[in-house]
This record gives C-alpha cells, structure tokens and sequence, in this order.
C-alpha cells in the first residue's frame, strides 16, 4: 500500500489551497450587506478548511 | 385575500398550463396501457411491461417538471422579476413555501393519477399493486423537489454577492461548501445515527401466488437526512432573502 508522504510539492498546493480559502474568507466577509450571507459564508468557508484538513490526516496516516 | 392564498394563484397561474400537461399525460397513458392487454401475452409478462414502461415514465415527467421549475428560477431572475420579488413586503419563505407546496401538489396529484392507473389495470391481470408501495414512490419523487432548495439556496448566496462583484467566488464557495455539508452530515449519520432508525419495508405486490422474496426495502434514514437539511437550508434561504439587494 502506497504511502502517502507530505513532502514540499504537496505542502505548496496545501497552503495554496488555504492562501485561496483564506482570501475567498476576507471576500465575502467584507463583501456583503447582508449578516446571514456574511456568516454562512464563513461557516461554508470552514467546512471546507475541515474537510481538506481531514483529508490531510486520512493521507498522510497511509 | 390573504398574501399565501395571492401566491398560490400567482404559482397556479406560472406552472397550471405544466402541471395540466402532467395531468394530461396521466389520462393518455391509463388509455395507452390497455394496448398492453390486447397482446395476449401472459399475464406476469403484461404486468411487467406495465409497471416497468409507467415508471420510467413517471420518472421522465417528474425530471422534467423538476428541470422546469429551475429554469423558471432563471427566467425570473434574467427578466429582472427578482428585484421585485426580494422587494416584495411578504416575507421570503411565505414566497419559497408558496411555491414548493405548489410544485409538491403538482407532484402528489400526478403520482396519484399514476397510483391509481397502475392499481386499474394491474387488477385486470389479478396482481394487487399496495397503497403503501405506491406512497413510498410518491415521497421519492417528492424527495426531487428537495433538490430545488439547495439550488435555490445557492442562488441567494450569490445573489447576496452581486453587488460586490464577489458572485464566482461565493458560487465556488457555496458548491463546494454544500458537498462538505453533505459529506460530514453522512459521515455522522452512517456512524452514529444509523442504528437508531427503523428499517422501512415495503409492501410487495402480488400476482396469485408470485411474490418477490428477499426484497430488502428502502433505506428511511436517506429521508431523515433530506428533511433535516431541506430544514436548515430553507431557514437559512429565506433569511437571505430578506436581506439581499440586486
């Protein structure tokens, strides 16, 4: 069974993909006029970053 | 007249030429499926080819209707009508639930009219077709209504984003956030809530002394899943629009 090892590629597309979380977060926090939207968007946004993190941990166990 | 009966005429006025098609389809397919019975072939063989051929019917139409009713979203919204709709004074889901008990109505009284031709002519070959059988097609075809909200709710996200030119980003966004919701509500439901629902059989037809064994039936906890999330998503919606402006 292959391991999966989190070497410098993987790391840069990992923190690429939270660099673009990360900004898409301050986008529609501040983009909006509507609280609801505001906070959906960051629970969404969150949901997400637990998603990749899980699928980091489920990774790199092997 | 009160503003729920207004919308519900408003809706009959929007999907009644539809759902009268749907209706129509009903009353020319009970009169098809004699056809089936002027073959002569054996009784099991016709009840096949009539259960078989009248549920991918069904099936059909009801994914028609359902495409239908998400253009229509989208006509609506290039025809600028949203502007007016989210200025509107009646609350957002008086509007959302106007029209989802509409198209849930359309849906009931064309898996009726299919219920009962199937149940007709499945009695002339002596094979009971079970209420409870039919009920149970009904709420999956209801089930594709649910589809509408997610779709709906997105489109306020995005709605909500127009004005700063944020709308790809909280598309990206919603999509991707709505799978993470699905997958974790899965993942929570298969480890933990799983075990706690009944199974649901179902009632199988018969045909004299034919019957389908070792019929596993259909999963309940698919529903519960449904319910819960058409619940949080449809608050969730109708919150957005009260307050988005286009």
């Amino acid at each position: 069974m292959t391991v999966f090892r989190l070497g410098g590629f993987e790391l840069l597309w990992v923190s690429l993909a939270f660099a673009w979380l990360t900004y898409a977060g301050y986008r529609l926090w501040t983009g909006t006029a509507s609280p609801t939207a505001r906070f959906l968007s960051l629970g969404l946004i969150l949901l997400i970053a637990m998603g990749l993190l899980q699928d980091l941990l489920d990774f790199s166990r092997g | 007249m009160s503003a729920f009966g207004t919308l519900l005429w408003l809706e009959f006025r929007k999907q009644g030429t539809f759902a009268m098609g749907m209706l129509m389809v009903v009353a020319g397919w009970s009169l098809l499926l004699r056809q089936f019975f002027a073959w002569g072939a054996e009784p099991s063989i016709v009840a096949l080819a009539v259960v078989a051929s009248t549920l991918m019917l069904a099936g059909a139409v009801v994914t028609a209707y359902l495409l239908w009713l998400g253009l229509d979203f989208a006509r609506e919204y290039r025809n600028g009508r949203w502007a007016l709709l989210l200025g509107a004074p009646q609350p957002g889901w008086l509007h959302l639930s106007a029209r989802l008990l509409f198209a849930c109505g359309v849906l009931t009284l064309f898996a009726a009219g299919m219920w009962g031709t199937l149940a007709f002519w499945l009695g002339r070959v002596g094979l009971e077709w079970p209420l409870g059988l039919g009920l149970a097609l009904w709420a999956y075809g209801l089930g594709g209504v649910a589809l509408v909200v997610p779709v709906l709710f997105i489109g306020l996200l995005v709605a909500a984003y127009l004005p700063a030119r944020a709308d790809l980003l909280a598309f990206l966004v919603g999509l991707l956030g709505l799978g993470q919701l699905l997958e974790w509500s899965l993942r929570l439901f298969s480890a933990q809530f799983y075990r706690w629902l009944p199974p649901w059989g179902l009632p199988l037809p018969r045909l004299g002394e034919m019957a389908w064994e070792g019929f596993p039936g259909l999963p309940s906890e698919a529903f519960v899943l449904l319910v819960l999330l058409c619940v949080l998503l449809f608050s969730a919606m109708s919150r957005l629009w009260q307050e988005v402006e286009v």
